[in-house]
């Protein structure tokens, strides 16, 4: 790792932290209230415009887009951030990380675990962050070329398009738990048969509520209610892979071998952090839209805090990053996006 | 219509309960709409004596009647957060049924999470109360019953003396113990000596007046009602059995960090398979593991939530910040938490 002085690094980003933590309050309470409500909204008026599609078919567009915003939310904003523990303090039955089930073909518990403990703790860690890549993505030269990255683009593509299905068998596929040689001595947290049936049961939920039960209870509008939910999921998955994906897949993304790791520091801890991720510029909806993971950087700093409290954090970390010479990764979208497909394509070959 | 209701929300909503997923909606029309709560809206905050209020609380139309010596969970959103804490009614259901209110008297503590702040509450602000609970009321069948009060324990007493009419033939005598010049309600028990003729009192102070026991005649109680801190408590249990005169009672016991943790000392954590021993010295998850407790852990640095559990009772330190817990129902993580009292967990 590079000569920064870790300690120092740690102190300073650890009294970002306090100051923070000392304003949550009833500000964050609300807000985090005040999305639900906006993802109820944009929720229903999406399944009632879907229904109006055999009037105007621009109502049923607007229902897509509608219903595609709710979910939109619902996993970002509102899921994401309520699952990482953010919201905890406010002693909310439901609004917690335990409680907290979202609307994804991805069980929450399954998430915890692959994300909140793998992704967090050991980020872009070479054979121990199992998001680097997904398994699917040669993405640095860390890993040995195969013929299949050839055509890892359209793999690329594929996992967009069934991102939730991808997430939602993440933890399945790196458990080898139908295919693949099973990895000897490993500690696993969870059977395979819970994961299996945890992964059936939250699937299949998903589908009989999105492609049964609301086109059935629409009577003779079924079809517009299958299609409709079909391409908001869509959507979804388009707009939130291309988000995660832009928060760690940049072409400056560092990734780090275990080695490098051993008994890291809190502050070589938050520099690993920092050089694993990475930002987008963008106003008040976008940032809302992409769950404030468009604060990336921050949000690996800091993953416990309430996401909308990143905007105001940025500086005061970027202006550290700066005293200690380390790279603060950020762009527009199309800028950080493009250099993502660079990454993908240019990995593709050996 | 539950069942059915749970399937819907579960299946189509992701949320235990229909509730939850329309919460928030909720709020917005019905603030402080919370499911599992009855809302109660603040009519008045009075100043009865220093760090002394009297709260007076209008619940919806069907949250139901009290009786008098029960108590309720009040929650409050302080900053955000909702903590509760319970307190005993200090009014009669008598007077709940003229006018639709009941009273709550509290003694705050300037340095305690929660009632530094219910002087604040905006008059018609909404708060949540639970359901009345509690078996501590008052037995009619007695005639000569002595009431035992330390300190804001005299609140239940109130009610039930609140409760009765002047024609009563009860003979109640109440030894009310508190600190010098800080005994509550003093006026509303004079009055109840005017309106109640075979009602007495003493007001009491351990210091000066030392053990109830010198002031209550076993001969002529058929039963004793207490309610006061668990010292007393103890003290009047230890009399009863040797009198064997019937108890009944409601005690509390102020739950802080007794010794700074550089001394280190030993908590007990109630668990549901059984009890263990934990030092304050160490995480609750080594304490855990050290002991062969089966518990699931991730980061071991308080970001993953693996080793996430419900704390129902007791307080904690985060090792991270040094910063204290309150001592009621929340969401801890073992990782980076130790015990600084007894604590009871659901893992």
């Amino acid at each position: 790792m590079k000569q920064v002085n870790f300690d120092q690094l740690a102190l300073q980003l650890d009294e970002v932290k306090q100051q923070v933590k000392d304003k949550v309050g009833q500000e964050d309470a609300n807000y985090i209230r005040k999305v639900i409500v906006w993802q109820r909204v944009f929720e229903w008026s999406g399944r009632i415009l879907l229904m109006l599609g055999f009037l105007q078919p621009l109502l049923w567009a607007l229902g897509v887009l509608s219903l595609a915003v709710g979910k939109i939310l619902d996993n970002m904003e509102i899921g994401h951030n309520v699952m990482h523990g953010q919201y905890d303090w406010m002693n909310d039955k439901f609004i917690n990380s335990r409680a907290y089930e979202w609307d994804i073909a991805c069980d929450g518990n399954s998430w915890n675990r692959v994300h909140n403990y793998e992704h967090h703790t050991y980020t872009n860690i070479i054979g121990k962050d199992r998001d680097f890549g997904y398994g699917l993505l040669r993405l640095s030269n860390d890993f040995r070329w195969r013929v299949k990255n050839l055509w890892q683009f359209i793999t690329y593509v594929l996992l967009s398009v069934l991102f939730q299905w991808g997430v939602s068998y993440h933890e399945m596929a790196a458990e080898r738990v139908f295919f693949g040689k099973k990895k000897d001595n490993r500690d696993n947290k969870v059977s395979h048969a819970e994961l299996k049936k945890r992964f059936f049961s939250k699937g299949a939920k998903q589908l009989v509520k999105d492609y049964v039960i609301f086109p059935l209870l629409a009577g003779p509008l079924f079809l517009w209610v299958f299609c409709g939910n079909l391409v908001a999921n869509l959507l979804r998955n388009l707009w939130t892979s291309t988000i995660i994906f832009c928060g760690h897949f940049t072409e400056h993304v560092r990734t780090f071998t275990e080695e490098e790791c051993k008994n890291e520091s809190k502050g070589q801890w938050y520099y690993r952090q920092a050089l694993g991720s990475s930002n987008l510029r963008g106003g008040t909806c976008f940032h809302i839209l992409t769950g404030h993971l468009s604060f990336q950087i921050e949000h690996h700093l800091f993953p416990d805090l309430p996401a909308k409290r990143y905007p105001e954090i940025a500086p005061k970390v970027q202006q550290i990053f700066q005293q200690h010479g380390i790279h603060y990764n950020t762009g527009g979208f199309w800028r950080q996006y493009s250099s993502v497909l660079k990454r993908i394509v240019r990995y593709s070959f050996p | 219509m539950q069942n059915i209701s749970r399937f819907i929300s579960n299946n189509l909503f992701h949320y235990r309960d229909l509730t939850g997923y329309l919460e928030p909606v909720l709020q917005v029309f019905k603030p402080s709409w919370r499911s599992g709560y009855f809302r109660a809206q603040i009519k008045s905050i009075r100043v009865l004596s220093e760090n002394v209020l009297k709260i007076t609380l209008k619940p919806e139309k069907r949250w139901p009647i009290h009786k008098a010596g029960q108590h309720i969970s009040l929650t409050i959103e302080q900053q955000g957060r909702l903590i509760s804490r319970i307190f005993t009614i200090a009014s009669s259901a008598k007077k709940f049924n003229e006018t639709g209110l009941f009273d709550l008297v509290i003694r705050t503590h300037d340095r305690g999470n929660f009632t530094p702040y219910l002087g604040d509450l905006a008059m018609n602000s909404w708060v949540n109360i639970s359901i009345p609970a509690g078996q501590f009321t008052f037995d009619e069948k007695s005639n000569h019953t002595t009431f035992l009060a330390g300190g804001s324990g005299i609140t239940p007493f109130i009610a039930m003396l609140d409760e009765l009419s002047a024609y009563t033939h009860h003979h109640i005598h109440l030894l009310y113990y508190a600190k010098p010049n800080a005994h509550l309600m003093v006026d509303v028990l004079e009055m109840c000596l005017t309106r109640l003729p075979n009602f007495s009192f003493e007001l009491l102070n351990r210091t000066k007046h030392g053990s109830f026991t010198k002031y209550i005649s076993a001969k002529h109680t058929n039963e004793l009602l207490v309610c006061g801190p668990e010292e007393m408590y103890f003290d009047a249990v230890a009399f009863c059995k040797s009198h064997q005169i019937p108890i009944r009672a409601e005690h509390f016991r102020a739950i802080k960090p007794t010794k700074p943790m550089s001394e280190g000392s030993e908590f007990r954590v109630k668990l549901i398979h059984g009890d263990l021993q934990v030092s304050d010295q160490h995480s609750l998850l080594s304490e855990f593991q050290s002991n062969n407790k089966p518990v699931t852990y991730g980061c071991g640095m308080g970001i993953c939530h693996q080793c996430q559990c419900l704390k129902k009772k007791g307080i904690v330190r985060d090792m991270r910040d040094g910063s204290l817990s309150d001592n009621c129902e929340e969401l801890i993580q073992l990782c980076v938490t130790q015990a600084v009292t007894d604590l009871e967990l659901e893992l």
